[in-house]
């Protein structure tokens, strides 16, 4: 069967007429879609969500070889975990023990403490307290621009008395709230 | 006498240009709305929580001070 030229040009002005509608179709579907949007006196609108965000830019710490019943600390060694705020909200930060550090005492104990050593904004809980399973509070109001966006965390340990000899690693899990 | 009416049949050049005037109009159409699309950012939803994690590791070794004293030992 031959189609005539007549008919293909029909057919094909139904193509061009179907594309540029369904163009615009798309286009009004996007307006609804979209925030944000120029209008004609040039003003734009965004919309940016909020996030809270974070990451440990230091996330160990490595207390070397303890003998049972010493102790030892983050801070004449200097070795901290570092939090950086990476959303745009202020963060409040809590910290819970997600992997137990000793096989003879459970979180929270005496024998595995933390706390906030410094924190360039927001307020800072300096004092050393058990790590506990369902968190406990380290800094709130810690901002989110550079340069004052991060907190170092401490930790203080006591090998107890009958922990078997062996490695050692327990496993911190902060989480971070808008606050 | 019966005078049939002949059709005027379209140009096969008349075709290719109007067939390459669709191609060139749907492609285009795609474009524009990619690029509209694509010119900002969808709206999503606000990150409420983030998490992030640290280690504590050390190596224990025996202190002869804790040593149990078995009972045989001091007989």
């Amino acid at each position: 069967m031959k189609i005539s030229n007549n008919s293909i040009i029909v057919l094909l002005f139904v193509a061009i007429v179907a594309s540029i509608s369904g163009t615009f179709f798309a286009m009004s579907f996007l307006n609804e879609v979209i925030t944000g949007a120029a209008t004609t006196t040039g003003n734009v609108t965004l919309t940016i969500p909020s996030a809270a965000d974070c990451s440990a830019t230091d996330a160990l710490i490595a207390f070397g070889t303890l003998a049972q019943g010493a102790s030892n600390q983050s801070e004449p060694s200097l070795d901290f975990i570092v939090i950086n705020n990476t959303g745009n909200v202020n963060l409040k930060i809590t910290a819970a023990a997600t992997v137990e550090l000793f096989s003879t005492q459970s979180a929270p104990s005496d024998f595995w403490q933390i706390h906030c050593n410094n924190s360039l904004s927001g307020t800072c809980n300096t004092t050393y307290h058990q790590v506990h399973n369902t968190g406990s509070v380290i800094v709130t109001s810690l901002d989110y621009s550079d340069v004052i966006d991060n907190v170092t965390i401490g930790i203080n340990v006591t090998v107890p008395a009958p922990e078997p000899a062996g490695e050692k690693n327990g496993e911190i899990t902060f989480t971070c709230l808008e606050g | 006498m019966y005078m049939s009416k002949k059709k005027k049949e379209v140009s096969d050049k008349l075709v290719v240009v109007l067939l390459a005037v669709a191609v060139i109009v749907s492609v285009l159409g795609a474009y524009v709305v990619y690029d509209y699309s694509h010119s900002y950012g969808i709206e999503s939803e606000p990150i409420v929580e983030d998490y992030a994690t640290g280690s504590v590791v050390l190596s224990v070794v025996e202190n002869p001070d804790f040593r149990e004293v078995s009972v045989d030992e001091d007989i």
